[in-house]
C-alpha cells in the first residue's frame, strides 16, 4: 500500500515537473496574415494554429489587415516575444522584404504562404499557390462557359498584391486569344466584397450587354453575383478564385458557375511543418519558392470541398 | 470616394483637382493601371528587365534537349512503370523541383500511330496509338496554343527560386512553350496529320498513372501514313 502511494506521489510530483517544464520551454510562433473578414485568410491562421499546436508549440495569431506599416509593428511583437518562428501571408512583396529581414536579422526564420516577396534569401520558405495555373485552369472554365465569345468583365483585386496580377495575367494568357470575347471592363474591388457589389452595380449600368464575370478572388465574385441577383441579371457567369465554402454553396445552387481552389488550408499546415523541420535540423529540405497547383471547381466536385480542402 | 474614384472622367476639372489634393495618387493609379490593362495586366510586376525568350534560346539545344534525351522513357515500359510505382518512375524518368506530394514531369519517348486529330481548339492535340490497338496511348500537344508548364518544370537546372516572382516564372514557360512550338510543330502538315506514324520526345505532367498523358514534345518526326 505505502509503496503504492509513494510510487504514486512519485509519478505525479514528476508529471507535474515535466508539465512545468513542457510549459516553460514551449517554443512561440507568431502566425500573421491578412484580416479574417475573408475565410481564406482565416483557413490560413486555422491550419497554422492547428498544426503548430499539435506540434508542440504556444503560438500568437496576428492580423495585419494588408496594411505594411502594421505588419512592421507585429514584427516588432513578434521579435519582442521572442517567436521562434514566423508563418505570415505577407501585406505586399516590396513593402513586406524589410520585415522579413528584420525578423531575420533578430534569428527569428519566416515561412511566407500565399504571397511571394520580390526578394529570396530573406524568407527560409515561400510556399505559394501556383495561381498563374490555377488562373488558366478558370479561364479555361469561363472560355468554355460563355461559348467562347461575348463581352465580359474582370474584377482584379488589390495592385499592391501580386496574386492580383498574376491571376489577371493568367486570365489573358487564356482569354486573349479568343477574339470574340470583349473585355469592356476591367476594375480593381481590392479583394473585397461589398466593394465589388458596388463596383458591379455601377458596371452593369455602364454595360447592361455584359455576359460574363471574371473575378481574381471569391470575395469580389461574391459581392459581384449578389449585385446580379439584385439586378435580375443571375444569366451573366461569374468564376471566381479561392475556393470558399461561399462560393461552393452558390455553385451549388446553381449561381456562381466555378471557382479555382487554393490548397490555403493545407499550405499553411506545410509551413508550419517545414519550420518544425527547420527549427530541429536546420533545414527544410525543400526549395525556399515552391508552387502549390490549384484546381478547378465546379458543379461537379464541389460537394467535395471543405474549408479550402478538396476530399479525394 | 471609391465611387468618385471610379469615375474620373465624370469629374469636372475643378472636382478633379480638389480631389487629387485630398486622393490624388488613387486617381492616378486608377486610370493609369486602365489604360495598360490589356498590355500588361499584372501591372507593377512585369518585370521589364527579365528576357524569358534569350534564356530559353541560351538553354534549349545546350541543356534542355540534352537533359530531356537522357532521362526519357519508353511511353508504354514508363506507363507500366508509372502503374507498379509512380515515385520509382518518376525518380528513373522524371523530376520535379518540390519534393513528395508534388506532381511529376516525366520525359517521354514514343513511336506511334496518329489515330485523333483536334485542330478545333486553339490549344490542338493530337492522340497517338503505341501499342497498335488503334486506341491513343497519349495525347500530344500541337498548339498553337500551348497549355502547362512541363517543360519549365522537367529540367533539374531551372529552379522557382532563381526567378524574381511568379509572372516571369510563368514568362519562361510560356517562352518554353513557345520555343517548342516553332522549333517542332510550326511547319506541320495539320490538315493531313491523321493515320501518319510519328516519333517524339517530350514531356508530361502527371500525379495519377492512370491518367492520359498529355505530352509538350521538344522533338517530333512525321513518317509516311501507317
Amino acid at each position: 500500500m505505502t509503496k503504492t502511494r509513494l510510487l504514486n506521489a512519485l509519478c505525479l510530483s514528476l508529471g507535474l515537473a515535466f508539465a512545468a517544464t513542457a510549459a516553460h520551454a514551449k517554443d512561440l510562433v507568431a502566425i500573421i496574415t491578412p484580416s479574417h473578414d475573408n475565410p481564406f485568410f482565416k483557413a490560413e491562421a486555422v491550419g497554422a494554429e492547428a498544426r503548430a499546436k499539435a506540434l508542440g508549440y504556444d503560438t500568437i495569431v496576428l492580423v495585419h489587415d494588408d496594411d505594411a506599416n502594421k505588419q512592421n509593428e507585429l514584427f516588432d511583437t513578434a521579435i519582442a516575444r521572442k517567436a521562434k518562428a514566423i508563418i505570415l501571408d505577407n501585406a505586399g512583396s516590396e513593402a513586406s522584404v524589410s520585415a522579413v529581414k528584420k525578423a531575420k536579422d533578430a534569428g527569428i526564420p519566416s515561412f511566407l504562404i500565399d504571397r511571394e516577396i520580390n526578394a529570396t534569401g530573406i524568407a527560409v520558405s515561400q510556399i505559394v499557390s501556383n495561381n498563374y495555373q490555377g488562373a488558366q485552369l478558370g479561364a479555361e472554365e469561363f472560355v468554355k462557359l460563355m461559348g467562347e465569345k461575348g463581352p465580359y468583365v474582370e474584377l482584379v483585386g488589390r495592385e499592391a498584391d501580386i496574386n492580383a496580377g498574376v491571376r489577371s495575367k493568367g486570365y489573358h494568357d487564356v482569354i486573349d486569344q479568343y477574339g470574340n470575347l470583349k473585355m469592356v471592363a476591367r476594375q480593381s474591388a481590392n479583394w473585397s466584397q461589398p466593394e465589388a457589389f458596388k463596383t458591379m452595380e455601377s458596371i452593369l449600368q455602364a454595360h447592361p450587354e455584359i455576359k460574363g464575370v471574371i473575378s481574381g478572388n471569391d470575395t469580389m465574385a461574391m459581392g459581384a453575383w449578389a449585385a446580379l441577383v439584385a439586378a435580375k441579371r443571375t444569366d451573366v457567369i461569374v468564376v471566381g478564385f479561392d475556393g470558399s465554402n461561399d462560393v461552393r454553396d452558390s455553385i451549388a445552387k446553381g449561381g456562381i458557375k466555378a471557382t479555382v481552389l487554393q490548397p490555403a488550408y493545407r499550405q499553411a499546415e506545410v509551413a508550419v511543418e517545414q519550420a518544425d523541420k527547420f527549427l530541429k535540423g536546420g533545414k527544410t529540405g525543400q526549395p525556399e519558392k515552391q508552387l502549390m497547383d490549384c484546381v478547378l471547381i465546379n458543379a461537379k466536385n464541389a460537394p467535395k470541398l471543405e474549408t479550402f480542402t478538396l476530399a479525394k | 470616394m471609391p465611387e468618385m474614384s471610379m469615375k474620373p472622367l465624370r469629374c469636372g476639372l475643378a472636382l478633379l483637382l480638389v480631389l487629387a489634393g485630398l486622393a490624388g495618387c488613387r486617381i492616378e493609379e486608377r486610370s493609369a493601371a486602365e489604360a495598360s490593362a490589356s498590355a500588361a495586366p499584372a501591372g507593377s510586376f512585369e518585370n521589364k528587365a527579365f528576357d524569358p525568350k534569350a534564356q530559353v534560346e541560351a538553354m534549349w539545344s545546350s541543356k534542355a534537349l540534352p537533359e530531356i534525351k537522357a532521362r526519357a522513357g519508353e511511353l508504354m515500359a514508363l506507363r507500366k512503370a508509372m502503374a507498379a510505382n509512380l515515385d520509382a518512375a518518376g525518380a528513373a524518368h522524371g523530376f520535379r523541383e518540390r519534393g513528395a506530394g508534388a506532381p511529376w514531369n516525366m520525359a517521354a519517348t514514343l513511336k506511334g500511330k496518329i489515330v485523333s486529330v483536334d485542330t478545333e481548339s486553339s490549344a490542338g492535340k493530337i492522340g497517338v496509338d503505341v501499342d497498335g490497338d488503334g486506341r491513343a496511348d497519349a495525347e500530344v500537344q500541337i498548339g498553337p496554343v500551348m497549355r502547362g508548364t512541363s517543360i519549365r518544370d522537367g529540367l533539374s537546372f531551372i529552379s522557382f527560386t532563381s526567378y524574381t516572382n511568379q509572372i516571369d516564372f510563368a514568362q519562361l514557360a510560356n517562352a518554353f512553350n513557345k520555343k517548342a512550338f516553332e522549333t517542332v510543330l510550326k511547319g506541320l502538315p495539320r490538315d493531313a496529320l491523321m493515320g501518319k506514324e510519328v516519333q517524339l520526345t517530350g514531356l508530361f505532367t502527371t500525379e495519377d498513372a492512370a491518367q492520359m498523358p498529355v505530352i509538350t514534345p521538344v522533338e517530333m518526326r512525321l513518317g509516311a501514313p501507317a
